[in-house]
């Protein structure tokens, strides 16, 4: 009999409650940090060095803690395999750089684009830190819905497996605007033999409602 | 199977298929040079869309921005006198864009619910009367192919008949002036895989392609089939191609499990006119032994239309695959790139059966679709 498809392990993130959560724990938390600074914070506290890491915005930065907590903590790394999919879901897609983008270019007499955040202004960018950082060559894309939404993440999750190319998927909800920055990321897999908790809507969402409701 | 059974191309070229395709029969180019300070500071070339063309085409279209007018414009010539029920409960929207309304945005109105693209595909989807929540991919340049491969594997998994496929994106400040500052605009009409290039032209369309799962014996003679379609990420650089075009190789290589170079009539490139970009894929299907198949880029008919690219380009392929033609680069005059591939520069007619849309994007990703004539 084929074996269902598990979530292994999963990370979560609210940079604005200065909050670490992995597999349902609080890891890591501070107070009073402003997002930007918590994530620094958390990068390095929790994480090994990766400089790229101070190029990112906010969205990528919130994007590969996840990842690195997730893949870290799980012992599921595998660095250079082509059968893990990278699937992000989030609402606003890449609007803190959007804005930012926006600001160079409004004012014809205070002009200066910047490619460096120009780079950012694309909602999929941080599947692609991602990817670098593991040597991930699988498929990688970026769907937009309204929110949370775990029917949706379901979908996406059944959507990839029906390409035999996918054993594997790091799927995410990320969200960052103005001062929010909240994330989650799940390593789900089909793999025979591996250990966690059948993937079904009733169980993304009972996660997400766990550490939406525990203050 | 999976069958195209209706496309629409809204571009500075037409506004249907049909006239796109003659005017690339016809060797014309929607470039031109542009100079509107409200777009740029300098003079850029471009291939722009006049939303008043689409006046007599969409209803209310003062209610509609320009991106949701031509976006509704291009379903609207898709589905031309088929008599398809786009209202249909088994008919799925698939909105796919790189930025979607960002016309919209100003540095007072981020909480502006029509600057989210999940809020554009859910206005286009209702103008159809379609109740099914739209899905909404927004995956770089690439963003139109990944949408088609979604909409196959939504079919493939049978939760839907049939999925409406729209690409769209503007030429706007914001888009003109990112490409500006990484000094990738040619100051010229792009000219793909040539020595010459100088960089890319950006254009705005909207394209729509409705695929629909179909038995093997209904199938007729030339219909056109999505066989396949598949993405890679190179895992090399968030800005930049690989150098050894690892992504495209591999998704290439991918595609021969279902056919072999032999049978391929040609593969419509991205060819975006940068040189990174081209030396990339020339690398790319080199490696992945497609020196002999004619290769072509339409970037010099229409720029490179970002998240629209995906979809119109496949729907040209799809149409010369139809009629048996390899259609040329315009803009090619000599090879300027180091991988040994055959660069079309002519128009040709081939007997062969299949062709790939191949095309790649920041955040590193690629993707590949294979097509075939029945």
């Amino acid at each position: 009999m084929k074996q269902e498809s598990k979530i292994i392990s999963y990370t979560y993130i609210d940079a604005e409650r200065n909050i670490v959560v992995i597999n349902g724990e609080k890891v890591f938390e501070t107070e009073n940090l402003d997002i930007k600074d918590f994530l620094t914070k958390v990068y390095k506290t929790l994480c090994d060095s990766y400089p790229k890491f101070y190029k990112m915005d906010i969205h990528c930065k919130l994007g590969y803690l996840l990842s690195e907590l997730l893949l870290e903590s799980s012992g599921n790394r595998q660095k250079g395999i082509e059968d893990r999919a990278i699937a992000v879901v989030n609402s606003s897609s890449s609007l803190c750089s959007d804005i930012k983008h926006q600001a160079s270019i409004e004012d014809n007499g205070n002009y200066f684009p910047s490619p460096a955040n120009f780079v950012y202004t694309l909602s999929n960018i941080v599947t692609g830190e991602i990817a670098i950082r593991n040597k991930y060559y699988g498929e990688t894309i970026s769907y937009i819905h309204s929110s949370y939404d775990s029917k949706y993440l379901k979908e996406i999750f059944d959507l990839s497996m029906v390409d035999e190319c996918n054993n594997s998927i790091l799927l995410s909800w990320i969200e960052s605007i103005d001062t929010t920055a909240e994330g989650i990321m799940f390593l789900i897999s089909k793999e025979e033999g591996k250990e966690g908790v059948n993937v079904s809507e009733k169980e993304l969402d009972n996660i997400w409602q766990k550490l939406k409701n525990n203050k | 199977m999976i069958k195209i059974i209706g496309d629409g191309i809204i571009s500075s070229l037409g506004i249907s298929t049909e006239e796109n395709f003659q005017h690339i029969l016809d060797g014309k180019s929607g470039l031109r040079l542009i100079d509107d300070e409200s777009s740029s500071l300098d003079p850029y070339y471009s291939s722009l869309v006049e939303k008043d063309n689409l006046s007599s085409i969409v209803e209310n279209i003062d209610k509609y921005t320009k991106l949701e007018a031509m976006s509704i414009a291009s379903i609207l010539n898709a589905v031309e006198d088929k008599g398809i029920d786009l209202g249909s409960k088994d008919t799925i929207f698939i909105f796919s864009s790189t930025k979607g309304n960002i016309d919209l945005l100003n540095n007072n109105n981020s909480k502006d619910l029509r600057i989210r693209l999940w809020k554009t595909a859910e206005i286009i989807s209702k103008y159809f009367h379609n109740e099914n929540e739209p899905m909404v991919v927004s995956n770089a340049c690439i963003s139109g192919v990944s949408a088609q491969i979604l909409a196959s594997r939504l079919l493939k998994s049978r939760k839907y008949k049939r999925a409406v496929v729209v690409g769209a994106d503007l030429v706007s400040k914001f888009t003109v002036s990112g490409f500006q500052s990484f000094h990738s605009l040619a100051d010229k009409e792009c000219q793909p895989f040539d020595k010459n290039r100088v960089g890319l032209n950006i254009g705005e369309a909207a394209a729509c392609i409705i695929l629909q799962y179909e038995d093997e014996k209904s199938l007729n003679n030339d219909d056109i089939i999505f066989l396949d379609g598949i993405m890679k990420n190179d895992a090399n650089h968030i800005s930049g191609p690989s150098r050894t075009g690892e992504g495209s190789y591999r998704c290439l290589n991918h595609l021969l499990k279902n056919t072999n170079t032999e049978k391929i009539a040609f593969i419509n490139a991205h060819g975006t006119a940068t040189n990174y970009n081209d030396e990339m894929e020339s690398i790319a299907l080199e490696r992945a032994g497609f020196s002999d198949v004619p290769v072509n880029s339409m970037k010099a008919y229409f720029g490179h239309t970002l998240g629209a690219a995906g979809v119109l380009e496949s729907i040209i392929s799809a149409r010369a695959l139809k009629e048996g033609l390899i259609l040329p680069t315009k803009g090619y005059v000599e090879k300027g790139v180091s991988g040994n591939i055959r660069i079309s520069d002519r128009l040709l007619k081939t007997n062969k059966n299949f062709a790939i849309k191949l095309i790649s994007g920041f955040g590193g990703c690629n993707a590949a679709l294979l097509f075939k004539k029945i």
